[in-house]
C-alpha cells in the first residue's frame, strides 16, 4: 500500500535525461527495504533502475509489482532491466490509447448526457468515471504485478488488447456523434432546423480529420481560432 | 488591501495543491478543467459560465494534450470567474469578457508550460553536472530527500504560477468589459456554440486516427435519423 501511495509522486523528479527513474526508486524503496535490509545489496539492487524509465503514470503499478516480484526471485540485472525495458513500452502504449482515447472521451460523453440532471451530477459522473478505473489499477496493480511476475504484461494484454481497445473506441466514437449532436439540435433548435446540423457536423468533422493531419500545427491554431473568435464578436 | 491580500493568499494555495497533482503523477486525474471550473462556477453561483468554461476547456484539453498546462488553464479561469464574482462581475457563455477569460488562461498554460519545460531542462544539465545521486552511498534516503525537495519546489512554484495566471486572466477579462461593448446576443449565441464545437473537432481529431471522426459522423447520421422519425 505504501509503493502504491508513493506511485501517486512518481513525476516529481522527472527530469529530460532520467525521466520517472528517481521517482520508480523512490515509489519502489519501503519494498526494496523489506526485501533487501543488507545496505550493499539494497544498492545494488537500487543501481538496476540507473536508466531511463517513462512508463504511463496510471499503470506504472503494474511494472512496480513485477518488477519487486523479480527482483524478490533474485533474478539477473540483465533479465530485469530488460523486462523492464520492454514493460514500460508497451505500458506506454497501451495506457495512452486506453486511458487518453476510450477513458476520457467515454467519461465526457457520459458528463454529457448526465449534465441534463444538473451541474452536480455531471461532475461526480466524471470524478467517478475517470477516476474508480485507474484509481484501482494503481492499487491493485502492484498486487497483481507482484503476484504475476513477469506474465503479468501478457495477462494484462488480453484484458486491454488492441482489439478490445478498438472496438470500445467505435463504439465511443459512434456515441460520441451521437450524443453531440443530440445536444447541439436541443441547444439550437430555436434558430436552426434539424438538417442543418448534417451541415455543420459534417464541418466539425472534417476539420477534425484536417486538424488531425497535422498535431504539431495545433499549438498555433488553437490559440489563433481563439483570438479569431473573440476579435470577431468584439468588431461584429 | 485586506480582501486582496486574502484573495491572492487563497490562490495561492488552492492552485498550488492542485497542480500538485499533475506536476507530481505527470497526468490530470481528479484536477480536471470540467471539475474545476463547474464546481467553481456551483460554489459562486456562476453555474453556466463555469459549465461553458470548463466544457470548453475539458474537449480542448482531450484533443491536445501536450503544448498547453491544462490544469494551470483551468485554475486560472476558475479563478478569474470567481475573483471577479468578488468584485460584482458576472460573465455570461460566449459574452466578449468569457472568451477573453477563455483565451487569457490558455495562453497562460501554453506560456507556463513552455517555462515549465525550459527549466526541466536546465534541471537536467545541473543535476548532471552536480553530485550523482546513483552513487551515493546512503540506503536510498537521497532519493526520498529529492522527491520531498521537488514537491516543495513544485508546491511554491505552482502557487506563484497559480496567482499569475489568475492576475492575468481577471486582467484580460477586466480589459474586454473596458474596451469593447457587448456583443450581439444572437453572436454571442452563435460563439458560445463554437468554441466548444472546435473543442468536439480537436478532441475527434486526436482520438484515433481518421477513422474516429467517422465513427462519429456514423453518430450524427443515427441522432438526426432519430430526429426525423420523431
Amino acid at each position: 500500500m505504501k509503493v502504491s501511495a508513493r506511485l501517486m509522486l512518481i513525476q516529481s523528479a522527472w527530469t529530460m535525461t532520467s525521466m520517472q527513474s528517481e521517482g520508480f526508486v523512490y515509489c519502489l524503496l519501503p519494498a526494496l527495504k523489506k526485501l533487501f535490509p543488507e545496505h550493499a545489496r539494497l544498492k545494488r539492487v537500487i543501481n538496476h533502475f540507473h536508466l531511463p524509465i517513462n512508463t504511463h503514470p496510471f499503470l506504472v503499478s503494474i511494472l512496480a509489482g513485477s518488477i519487486l516480484k523479480m527482483e524478490a526471485e533474485g533474478q539477473s540485472q540483465r533479465l530485469t532491466v530488460s523486462y523492464l525495458r520492454t514493460a514500460m513500452t508497451a505500458l506506454a502504449a497501451l495506457g495512452d490509447s486506453y486511458f487518453h482515447a476510450v477513458l476520457a472521451f467515454s467519461s465526457m460523453i457520459a458528463v454529457l448526457v448526465t449534465l441534463a440532471f444538473g451541474p452536480l451530477p455531471g461532475l461526480l459522473t466524471l470524478l467517478v468515471m475517470f477516476n474508480t478505473v485507474h484509481l484501482l489499477i494503481r492499487f491493485a496493480g502492484i498486487f497483481i504485478g507482484f503476484k504475476k511476475g513477469d506474465a503479468t504484461i501478457s495477462a494484462l494484454g488480453q484484458w486491454i488488447d488492441s482489439g478490445k481497445t478498438r472496438l470500445l473506441r467505435t463504439l465511443t466514437g459512434i456515441a460520441g456523434g451521437f450524443v453531440i449532436s443530440m445536444i447541439f439540435s436541443w441547444i439550437a433548435e430555436d434558430f436552426l432546423s434539424l438538417y442543418w446540423i448534417v451541415p455543420i457536423a459534417f464541418g466539425i468533422i472534417l476539420l477534425a480529420f484536417v486538424l488531425n493531419l497535422k498535431r504539431s500545427v495545433w499549438g498555433y491554431v488553437l490559440p489563433a481560432f481563439l483570438l479569431l473568435v473573440l476579435i470577431s464578436e468584439v468588431l461584429i | 488591501m485586506g480582501q486582496a491580500l486574502i484573495i491572492l493568499g487563497v490562490v495561492f494555495v488552492a492552485g498550488a495543491v492542485l497542480l500538485l497533482e499533475r506536476r507530481c503523477l505527470g497526468k490530470p486525474a481528479v484536477v480536471q478543467p470540467l471539475v474545476l471550473c463547474l464546481l467553481t462556477g456551483a460554489t459562486i453561483g456562476e453555474v453556466e459560465a463555469g459549465l461553458w468554461l470548463g466544457i470548453s476547456l475539458q474537449l480542448l484539453s482531450m484533443g491536445q494534450s501536450h503544448y498547453c498546462n491544462w490544469v494551470l488553464a483551468a485554475i486560472s479561469a476558475a479563478g478569474g470567474i470567481a475573483v471577479m464574482s468578488v468584485y460584482d462581475i458576472h460573465l455570461a457563455p460566449g459574452a466578449t469578457a468569457t472568451v477573453a477569460v477563455l483565451c487569457a488562461s490558455i495562453l497562460v498554460g501554453i506560456g507556463f508550460d513552455l517555462l515549465d519545460r525550459k527549466m526541466n531542462l536546465s534541471r537536467s544539465v545541473s543535476e548532471q553536472k552536480g553530485v550523482d545521486i546513483w552513487k551515493s552511498e546512503q540506503g536510498g534516503e537521497e532519493f526520498t530527500a529529492l522527491i520531498h525537495r521537488n514537491i516543495v519546489r513544485g508546491f511554491l512554484f505552482a502557487g506563484i504560477q497559480s496567482v499569475l495566471g489568475v492576475g492575468l486572466v481577471v486582467t484580460a477579462g477586466y480589459l474586454m468589459l473596458g474596451v469593447a461593448a457587448p456583443a450581439h446576443p444572437e453572436v454571442t449565441i452563435i460563439v458560445a456554440l463554437v468554441i466548444p464545437l472546435f473543442g468536439v473537432a480537436v478532441t475527434l481529431g486526436s482520438l484515433s486516427g481518421r477513422l474516429f471522426p467517422l465513427y462519429a459522423l456514423i453518430g450524427v447520421a443515427v441522432s438526426v435519423g432519430i430526429g426525423g422519425m420523431i
